[in-house]
């Protein structure tokens, strides 16, 4: 399980995060919605140690690992896989390599090893067959689904997700929504999807935190996220102009 | 009076930050080169790429400067004591202790070490440093270690093969617009081996400072494109304070040495 606890993070005088608070239970498709620059993104990097709290502290599994060192956090980061928002493939690698290398590094094993690993994790996300080419060879929807086979590969427990259908096309994003529950109920990995996606959100999720202003607006389920009567979640997952967003 | 003094403090701990940041890369890029965790393919990668592409760029700016100043040191010496015996002795040593390894310093600066903070800016404000860490790959060993490897040996080779095409050009103009003979100017006389310490001793600092500096101008790029720029500037500008201040002070502590040597 993961708890957040009274998590503060500031950036110079901008606070991107006041005092927030709540728990993933294991298993789930967890969403963290908000405006653009609301901390969503942040609130993930805590967890997986690319950013630390001003105050606060992250549980995972019972492990308080707010103040762990860099080298520390690397055991995290196995069990943590991430999908960037812009996929981060490296360019000069084959998409192969690119999945290998994580591998090789978390678990040390040869380059043989590694290469079957990555190839399996490859074949769970349908792309056997665009292993030796390269992620600029490739569209936009095709390199997130190999960000997502590398952070498979580390056969994680925790999966987050930053912005996964952002750019896509839309049949592009619903094959990313799919391959997101799919992966979460072949190898009941828990996903941590940050979004602002209203489709994914009631396709897919299993439980939904709104973030605004730096602070939880909302917490629960996509049915009480439909029924809210927030007038600020409301405007958001509706969408609208008018209201008390501005 | 009180938002001045407000400023001055807040650029003074913006200082100090930066120096501990510094410091902080200064050691980690220590250790890992101690414990040799960076690829020794990579550091051949960029010495190549660092080398081939200031090589000529290096070439010409030594070229001019060399032919400048053996041009005006002629015309004084013609002017004032009518003897240019001593112009080719003198030239050499000022080339071998300030100009070689400070003018090629900079100009590796403004080449190499704008191109590092750039390539490591753009990583940082596109997650694909975060994704390194997040791969287990430590970022200092991957992308610092072996740029500085690679910018000791690019120093030291365009400093020695600048210092010998500075010493050449000015040759041939002391020859071409006063005809000093060859055998009078390719004279090396007054080097001695502090001198040629001295050179090497700023190489190899140059080479260090330039791609760290560099680096840690790029880690802390933050924004999109415009952060990348702005580290890019940060870079050539502090890249070149620091080999002014290494310069000083290298050459002050060889100029004491050879006092106390006599």
């Amino acid at each position: 399980m993961i708890r957040f606890e009274h998590i503060k993070k500031s950036f110079g005088e901008k606070v991107v995060l006041d005092d927030v608070s709540f728990d993933i239970p294991k298993g789930r498709v967890q969403f963290v919605i908000g405006m653009s620059g609301t901390g969503k993104s942040v609130l993930m990097k805590h967890l997986v140690g690319l950013l630390k709290p001003d105050s606060g502290d992250v549980w995972l599994d019972g492990e308080n690992i707010t103040r762990l060192t860099e080298r520390e956090f690397y055991r995290v980061r196995k069990k943590c896989g991430m999908v960037f928002q812009h996929s981060t493939l490296f360019d000069s690698m084959t998409i192969l390599e690119n999945i290998a290398m994580p591998i090789r590094k978390h678990f040390a094993l040869d380059s043989k090893a590694a290469n079957a690993r990555a190839m399996e994790a490859l074949e769970l996300v349908h792309l056997g067959k665009e292993a030796k080419r390269l992620p600029p060879e490739l569209g936009a929807g095709v390199r997130k689904r190999a960000a997502i086979a590398r952070a498979l590969a580390l056969k994680p427990d925790y999966l987050i997700y930053d912005e996964p259908t952002t750019a896509l096309d839309p049949i592009a994003a619903r094959r990313i929504d799919g391959l997101i529950r799919e992966m979460s109920d072949k190898t009941g990995v828990t996903s941590l999807v940050v979004s602002h996606d209203v489709r994914s959100i009631f396709a897919i999720s299993d439980s939904v935190a709104f973030l605004y202003r730096s602070k939880l607006q909302f917490l629960g389920t996509p049915a009480e996220l439909k029924a809210t009567t927030d007038p600020i979640v409301k405007q958001f997952i509706n969408g609208l102009s008018q209201g008390p967003i501005t | 009076m009180i938002a001045l003094t407000q400023l001055l403090g807040a650029q003074t701990i913006w200082l100090f930050e930066q120096f501990l940041g510094l410091r902080s890369l200064f050691w980690r890029t220590v250790a890992s080169l101690l414990r040799r965790r960076f690829r020794r393919s990579e550091v051949i990668e960029h010495a190549y790429n660092f080398a081939n592409k200031s090589l000529l760029f290096l070439f010409v700016t030594m070229g001019f400067v060399g032919m400048i100043m053996v041009f005006q040191a002629c015309f004084q010496a013609q002017r004032l004591l009518g003897d240019m015996t001593l112009i080719g002795p003198a030239f050499l040593q000022l080339v071998i202790r300030e100009f070689a390894p400070t003018i090629g310093g900079l100009m590796i600066a403004t080449r190499v070490g704008a191109g590092i903070a750039a390539e490591i800016g753009s990583m940082n404000v596109t997650e694909q440093i975060d994704a390194l860490r997040m791969n287990g790959a430590d970022p200092v060993d991957h992308l610092v270690a072996p740029r500085i490897l690679a910018g000791v040996v690019t120093m030291l080779s365009l400093g020695i093969f600048g210092a010998l095409f500075m010493f050449l050009v000015g040759g041939v103009t002391a020859k071409a617009a006063f005809s000093v003979p060859y055998s009078t100017f390719f004279n090396m006389g007054l080097i001695k081996p502090l001198d040629v310490m001295s050179f090497l001793n700023k190489c190899v600092v140059y080479g260090f400072v330039i791609p760290l500096v560099a680096a840690h101008a790029g880690f802390v790029a933050r924004g999109g494109s415009e952060g990348v720029g702005s580290a890019t500037t940060r870079s050539v500008i502090e890249c070149s304070l620091w080999i002014l201040m290494f310069d000083l002070g290298i050459g002050a502590f060889y100029f004491i040495l050879q006092r106390a040597i006599g």
